[in-house]
């Protein structure tokens, strides 16, 4: 059993958990939930078992689980689903005393909205009254009666704002994951650690192409506050895939700096408590601050850079149509610099000996000279009987090389 | 899980508005379905008021086997006369008369889970000059 975050509805008041049930590297259930930053209140929000893995107690593990990882709070089961009511009535809930539909409103109402939870019970009434089941009924506070007039009463006790302020991409920095399947020999490249950090973080990036940072898919792409739920994020994506990619991949994530914009003006965003969903169609310039990946081989070994000086680089449009103009002029249509970084001049390392180099340039040249010159007086040497060539190293592989390619997830 | 006949479509409705289109509405919605939870806060500053409903609607009208327990779902109106009752307040009055109905309607023979529940309330006559 994992305990994950969730990136459930943004707008949720509190922050998305989950417990993932792991058999064999494979997701086979999970249960999502919001948890109240006291951790004293929790709230249910579906539960599910993959179909290979129905039918042999897993759900009940999973809110077993739940139950034991926050021993004090309040659980809200809220409204269930004719399978949940099924699976619930078969349930033997280990906590009867936690669950506020067996209390009253005057014991949890500061945490959940009452007039809503009462609606919540009225659906399961419901649903085990069609469905002839029990459904804990001798449990539950007041089961069957009318609860309109108790529960209104409280409904000015609720509490919605925890106190947990959302994500601010204006003001925070902010990470996201993606998953690359990199040519063998570049991801070979990228994750030996004996290799410079900032050569092999520059080989990534544009590899991937500096205009093609992610948007929100199922799992990552998401901008986090932490690089850990970035991590997070890229790890669910590869648990939940259906067909599992059998190469290696690179769990990569990027950290950007505050976008330079007032919050008027930032672009169309959904921001939940940790983590921001860009929602424009248009591209959206960031400057990477720093970069950080992993192989899926090794998820405990992470190669991290921060930049000396921010990068520019942009998350992708939406569609290429939906890409501004100062888009199309930076990236072409597979998102990739116009203009190679390396045409910009790195500071020259030994400008402060240039004279001195010289003068030993111009001596190795004035002896070679002399030496030719006597060389030339005497009689010419067999050549050797095999080549001798230089050896330069290979460079590392990039963009240019011709194994560049590779599917990303 | 058997779904024959069809399961009955369960709907979360919130309602903000003022008290009297909130009111409107509810009734409306009476008509087309079977209002299951109707809860009305108090005006707030604005005066408006917040309604939580829980509806429920069949897909389709079903057949009902002769030997099978039906849920009817009963109109019926009631004029009150307010001034003949403690609970002068039209709000208290409406639960009070909410409660008198389900207890009468419990005198029906055959009937289990009974539930009664006003879904408006009018001037029953014109106001005299």
């Amino acid at each position: 059993m994992h305990l994950a975050d969730w990136k459930g509805p943004p707008l949720h008041r509190w922050p998305g958990q989950q417990v993932i049930a792991v058999v064999q590297g494979q997701a086979a259930g999970r249960v999502e939930f919001y948890l109240h930053p006291d951790e004293l209140a929790l709230e249910v929000a579906g539960l599910n078992v993959a179909p290979d893995f129905r039918r042999l107690g897993l759900a009940s593990q999973l809110m077993d689980h739940l139950l034991e990882t926050y021993p004090r709070a309040w659980v809200n089961h809220g409204g269930r689903s004719v399978d949940g009511a099924q699976w619930w009535d078969e349930y033997r809930d280990p906590t009867p005393d936690r669950n506020i539909h067996n209390r009253p409103p005057s014991d949890w109402a500061t945490y959940f909205h009452a007039p809503s939870v009462a609606a919540d019970r009225v659906r399961n009434r419901e649903r085990n009254k069609w469905y002839g089941l029990d459904g804990h009924r001798t449990a539950e506070y007041r089961y069957g009666e009318r609860l309109e007039e108790e529960f209104q009463r409280h409904a000015s006790h609720f509490e919605p704002d925890s106190g947990v302020p959302r994500a601010d991409p204006s003001r925070q920095q902010l990470y996201a994951a993606d998953i690359v399947v990199l040519p063998p020999g570049l991801h070979r490249y990228v994750h030996d650690p004996a290799r410079d950090t900032a050569e092999r973080a520059r080989v990534l990036l544009e590899y991937v192409g500096h205009g093609n940072l992610p948007r929100s898919s199922d799992y990552t792409g998401y901008w986090n506050t932490s690089e850990q739920a970035a991590f997070t994020d890229a790890w669910l994506s590869h648990l939940f895939q259906e067909a599992p990619c059998t190469s290696p991949a690179t769990h990569l994530v990027y950290q950007a700096q505050p976008l330079d914009a007032d919050p008027d003006s930032l672009p169309q965003l959904v921001a939940s408590m940790g983590w921001v969903d860009f929602k424009d169609t248009e591209d959206v310039s960031v400057d990477l601050s720093g970069m950080s990946w992993r192989s899926t081989t090794d998820l405990t070994t992470q190669h991290r850079i921060v930049f000396d000086s921010p990068v520019p680089a942009a998350i992708a449009p939406d569609a290429p149509q939906d890409a501004s103009r100062q888009y199309r002029a930076r990236y072409d249509e597979l998102g990739m610099l116009r203009v190679p970084s390396e045409t910009i001049p790195a500071p020259e390392p030994f400008e402060d000996r240039r004279e001195e180099i010289m003068e030993r340039a111009q001596k190795v040249i004035r002896d070679g000279s002399h030496r030719s010159t006597q060389a030339a007086a005497r009689p010419q040497p067999a050549p050797p009987a095999s080549g001798h060539s230089q050896h330069l190293g290979n460079p590392p592989p990039g963009p240019g090389t011709p194994d560049h390619q590779g599917p990303r997830l | 899980m058997s779904s024959s006949p069809s399961a009955p479509a369960h709907t979360r409705v919130t309602l903000v508005g003022p008290p009297e289109a909130v009111g409107q509405l509810m009734e409306a919605l009476s008509g087309k379905a079977e209002v299951r939870y109707d809860s009305r806060s108090d005006p707030d500053d604005r005066g408006q008021v917040t309604c939580t409903a829980e509806v429920l609607t069949m897909a389709a009208p079903q057949e009902v086997p002769a030997d099978a327990v039906v849920t009817f779902a009963v109109q019926a109106l009631i004029d009150v006369d307010l001034t003949e009752r403690e609970d002068h307040a039209p709000g208290q009055a409406s639960h009070q008369v909410a409660e008198e109905a389900t207890t009468l309607l419990r005198g029906v023979r055959g009937s289990s889970d009974v539930e009664a529940r006003v879904v408006s309330s009018r001037p029953a006559r014109a106001p005299r000059p």
